[in-house]
């Protein structure tokens, strides 16, 4: 006989045609269970593609405002919350011969109903700029008579020809254009053609002067922009007066950008816990599957089919309905990350930063790389049941009570190795080694631990189940019983992944529940009073609160007290940050999370400053260190005394008392008030009482009452976590399929066994 | 039998079987049901087996086919031992030189019936075109080329016994294993399929190993040895069971 070597030489994998043939229509014959398993895969990569493409047009939109709004500069001149003089550009190009410099300066305004951002460009500086940012064409900065001419005049405003015509306007049209506390009749002095409408679409140009009349804002600038080599960094540095600042761009963006990432990545996380979801279920299905067909993979070992063969060809299936699944759900998660994408951007633009770009950015490779993954998944699941399945030898393909035997030994080690996951899991927990992505990989570890336990506790129930209730549930019962035992290994993981879907659910559920919970609680303490009052005009900004209307409010019935108080934004070492500021109390207004002992008391003698929990995780600041603001006086250190729960904004928020703002912004007018109600008088009747005075003191003031700010910022709260909403009903939705699919291929297979049930009747 | 014999008996003989030992496990107990069993078959020859149930019949045809490997002993077909080929080699060399056909005619459900002939040519390396025309001749000469494009579920159990012989042949291999295989069908039917499995393999040199435990199949070949105790006898003349 001849040499198996010679003999079998390139015979391994003929013969593919008719299994591959056979594994398709078992596929159909099974087509429900094979079209509930695409769909598993579909949701998980669908999920995947829809919230990568979500994130990374919330990131894109991020990028490109910064860009369209500063363009690729290198540094800033910023100053106080009120900006700075514009007197300060001229002798920056004057005194400093910086010619590259432009000043800078914007503001959200309404326009027939729609939120736009003015943007004020000064057309003779941005030619010597020569910057690029995204949309504009160089002529729209090109220094021509006719664009000097259109934008010149005191009111006149550009904008892209397509925004023009959402808004109903034409050239040479007047509107009304809006600001929080102003409307002025502005005129579209021209349109022009952008290169990139989604960027453009929100944005109005106009000339800086114009723009500080149409945002009541004469004489300010929000910044200075310029692009400065080294020496000319060291030589406006010793130039600067004490009270401005001059910032580097990119480390300040970088930073904004930081701020937000967190959220990124916890969307990115529920996503792939889905994905997780559906790898368990398509490992699931496809050792069903494989169970299913011991017997022809037993008839086709015999017949020559080689465990390579066996084991390729289960591989391939699941490719093959990896690849119908991934296509499919970069398809459906096209069409999600649209809807996702104005939540996400919503998200930012409520916590982080402004965005006047709302774009839908699709990037190839994050539908590749979905397709990738829904593929990679698909295959990676099927490794183990195609092992199986290879690995056994074909006279014990057909022994079901082998199969039986030899998963019952492994519940003890899959047990243990999901007690030791656990573990592992909990130990990563310490909060030393916290880091969030340190979080997640601990998550990832206690949910395949907790799968891995699964099986063995659901044996060990049916084991005590059956123990227990034996003399009373009858023979159909305990054959029940005894059929759901020895069905864990079909059964195991679709319950493990059920758990796993139910226990995210009601996690995120709990903890998005508790979370609203402590931003009720925050907002009661971090909004004393009952009103806000806060200036509205350029003129009251410049001013402040008159002690004339001070001493009128303070003769309404019902006000039991009148407190100064400041909101504003203030540069510091970390790049802009909220400074809030008031003389109430420091144990009747914050919810703290770290104090020191005297915290409460130093606070309230302006010995030092709170700071809100985001700041100090993200800067990794502790108590007693200290934190640099820009003041009046240049930069300033101020000690961490406390830290304190806030939700309101992303960026940072720095607290202090009233007399220790006097110390260091003694020239910053006071902008806000805050009015406190007697607990026995009617709140509406107070705040018409206000509403009467103010109105003698014209438009100048905006009154807002707490229960209305408590009513927005819950809305806003709901609105961003409106998406974990949406994740959480598909991840269930995922893992509901894989229980349905293992129930019905049970199903299937007490069906093929029932001619034997009846013929023993 | 001693040591020597069968080393002498191995050179004529086709198919070798020397002091064989193979036991299983049920629980925790092991059954020894095959005890240093010899056997040869010579190229072309029909054997039948006789045993009770449990008595490590189809075990054997396990160990000959190399889906088993015996816990002692060695089994060589036209001289290659077996029993020292890898899992592959033993998988590639049942492929080519050996057909099965079992009591529960074990076709793939979701194979048409001239597929599952077909299959055992394509693993061979056979183009598909030609295997399926191969296989069409060998169902009409088994009477069931009109079924060719049915799924067995759809055939009656003489026609599935039919297409499993016509799987079990087409390739020519050198030894044809049948367990049990008229077992599941009726009497005329059972008669009817084993006249044609002898019609077909006279016309082929292949040898049969049949086990049953009927001795009217039994008498169909031209050799009977009866599997007790976990030892081979052989019988001669008429015979009892």
């Amino acid at each position: 006989m001849t040499l198996p070597g010679d003999l079998y030489e390139g015979k391994v994998i003929t013969g593919t045609g008719l299994l591959w043939r056979s594994a398709m229509r078992y596929a159909l014959q099974r087509r429900w269970q094979t079209v509930l398993n695409i769909l598993g895969i579909t949701i998980g990569v669908m999920m995947v593609v829809a919230v990568d493409l979500a994130n990374n047009s919330a990131r894109e939109a991020f990028d490109k405002s910064l860009e369209l709004l500063s363009g690729q500069i290198s540094h800033q001149i910023t100053g106080t919350s009120n900006g700075l003089p514009d007197a300060l550009f001229t002798r920056v190009k004057t005194e400093l011969g910086l010619q590259k410099a432009a000043p800078s300066l914007r503001g959200q305004v309404r326009v027939n109903g729609q939120e736009l951002t003015l943007l004020g460009i000064d057309v003779i500086s941005e030619a010597a700029m020569q910057r690029s940012r995204p949309g504009l064409p160089d002529q729209v900065f090109a220094v021509t008579g006719n664009f000097i001419a259109a934008i010149g005049r005191t009111h006149s405003v550009v904008m892209e020809e397509s925004l023009a015509q959402s808004l109903g306007l034409t050239a040479g049209d007047s509107f009304t254009l809006s600001t929080m506390s102003v409307s002025h009749q502005a005129e579209l002095a021209a349109v022009f053609q952008s290169s990139d409408a989604a960027v453009t679409g929100n944005l109005i140009l106009a000339d800086i002067a114009a723009a500080q009349t149409l945002l009541d804002r004469p004489g300010r600038l929000d910044a200075i922009d310029l692009t400065l080599d080294d020496a000319a960094v060291a030589q406006l540095r010793s130039w600067l007066p004490a009270n401005l600042m001059l910032v580097e761009v990119q480390g300040r963006n970088d930073n904004l950008q930081q701020m937000s990432e967190a959220f990124h990545i916890n969307l990115l996380a529920m996503s792939l816990l889905s994905l997780l979801v559906a790898g368990l279920l398509i490992y699931n299905t496809v050792t069903l599957s494989v169970i299913q067909r011991k017997q022809t993979l037993g008839i086709f070992r015999a017949q020559g089919v080689t465990r390579q063969q066996v084991f390729t060809l289960v591989i391939l299936e699941n490719a093959a309905l990896g690849l119908i699944a991934s296509v499919l759900g970069v398809i459906a998660g096209f069409l999600l990350g649209r809807f996702l994408v104005t939540m996400v951007t919503a998200t930012v633009d409520n916590l982080y930063f402004d965005l006047p770009i709302n774009t839908f950015f699709v990037d190839p490779w994050v539908l590749l790389k979905g397709l990738v993954l829904g593929m990679l998944l698909s295959i990676a699941s099927a490794v183990l049941p195609a092992m199986r399945a290879a690995l056994s030898r074909p006279v014990t393909l057909q022994h079901q009570a082998a199969v039986n035997s030899e998963w019952q030994k492994r519940i003890h080690l899959l047990a243990l190795l999901g007690i030791l996951l656990l573990l592992g899991g909990r130990l990563m927990l310490v909060p030393e080694y916290g880091s969030l992505v340190t979080g997640f990989v601990a998550l990832t570890l206690m949910v395949f631990g907790f799968c891995l336990l699964v099986p063995g506790l659901l044996y060990l129930l049916l084991q005590l189940l059956l123990m227990i209730s034996q003399r009373w549930i009858g023979l159909p019962g305990i054959m029940a019983l005894r059929n759901a035992s020895s069905a864990i290994n079909r059964t195991g993981l679709a319950v493990a992944a059920l758990c796993v879907a139910v226990s995210v659910t009601v996690g995120v559920g709990v903890m998005v529940g508790s979370f609203r919970g402590t931003v009720i609680i925050w907002l009661e303490q971090s909004l004393p009073g009952d009103l806000q009052l806060t200036a509205a005009s350029a003129d009251t900004l410049r001013e402040g609160v008159s002690v004339e209307l001070i001493d009128e409010l303070d003769r309404i019935d019902g006000l039991k007290g009148i407190y100064f108080s400041v909101l504003q934004q203030v540069e510091s070492e970390f790049g802009p940050l909220r400074l809030g500021v008031n003389a109430i109390p420091a144990k009747e207004k914050f919810y703290l999370k770290q104090t020191i002992k005297t915290g409460l008391s130093d606070f309230d003698s302006g010995q030092g400053v709170f700071i809100s929990e985001p700041l100090a995780y993200l800067q990794k600041i502790k108590l007693e260190d200290s934190i640099s603001l820009l003041t009046e006086n240049g930069l300033r250190p101020f000690t961490v005394k406390g830290i304190f729960f806030d939700y309101s904004s992303g960026i940072g928020m720095v607290q202090m008392h009233d007399s220790l703002y006097e110390k260091y912004w003694a020239s910053q007018p006071h902008t806000r008030l805050t009015l406190e109600v007697n607990a026995l008088s009617d709140e509406d009747a107070v705040e018409t009482a206000v509403r009467e005075i103010l109105s003698i003191y014209g438009s100048g003031f905006n009154l807002v009452s707490n229960r209305q700010l408590r009513e927005i910022t819950l809305q806003i709260f709901d609105r961003t976590f409106a998406i974990t909403n949406v994740l959480r009903l598909l991840a269930i939705l995922v893992a509901f399929i894989g229980v349905v699919s293992t129930l019905m291929a049970l199903q299937l297979e007490r069906l093929a066994s029932l001619p034997f049930c009846v013929q023993q009747e | 039998m001693n040591q020597q014999d069968n080393e002498h008996d191995s050179i004529h003989s086709f198919i070798t079987l020397n002091q064989i030992s193979h036991s299983y496990a049920e629980g925790s107990q092991q059954h020894r049901v095959l005890k240093k069993v010899s056997l040869q078959i010579s190229k072309s020859e029909k054997v039948a087996l006789l045993g009770r149930s449990g008595s490590g019949k189809s075990t054997l045809l396990n160990l000959i086919s190399g889906i088993d490997l015996p816990e002692q002993g060695t089994v060589t077909l036209n001289g290659l031992n077996i029993s020292s080929l890898n899992e592959t080699r033993r998988t590639l060399f049942r492929r080519q030189h050996i057909g099965f056909i079992y009591q529960f005619f074990n076709l793939v459900p979701s194979l048409t019936a001239v597929e599952n002939v077909a299959l055992t040519l394509e693993l061979n390396g056979m183009a598909s075109a030609t295997a399926r025309e191969k296989s069409m001749e060998l169902l009409s000469r088994l009477k069931v080329a009109d079924k060719a494009a049915s799924f067995p579920s759809r055939l009656s159990g003489g026609e599935q016994q039919r297409i499993a012989i016509a799987r079990a042949l087409v390739h020519s291999p050198d030894i044809v294993l049948a367990d049990e295989p008229t077992g599941n069908l009726d009497a005329k039917t059972g008669e009817d399929v084993l006249q044609v499995l002898h019609e077909i393999l006279a016309e082929s040199k292949s040898s049969l190993l049949l086990v049953t435990h009927s001795l009217a199949v039994a008498r169909t070949a031209s050799r009977v040895l009866t599997l007790e105790n976990g030892a081979i006898s052989e019988r001669d003349g008429d015979f009892a069971w």
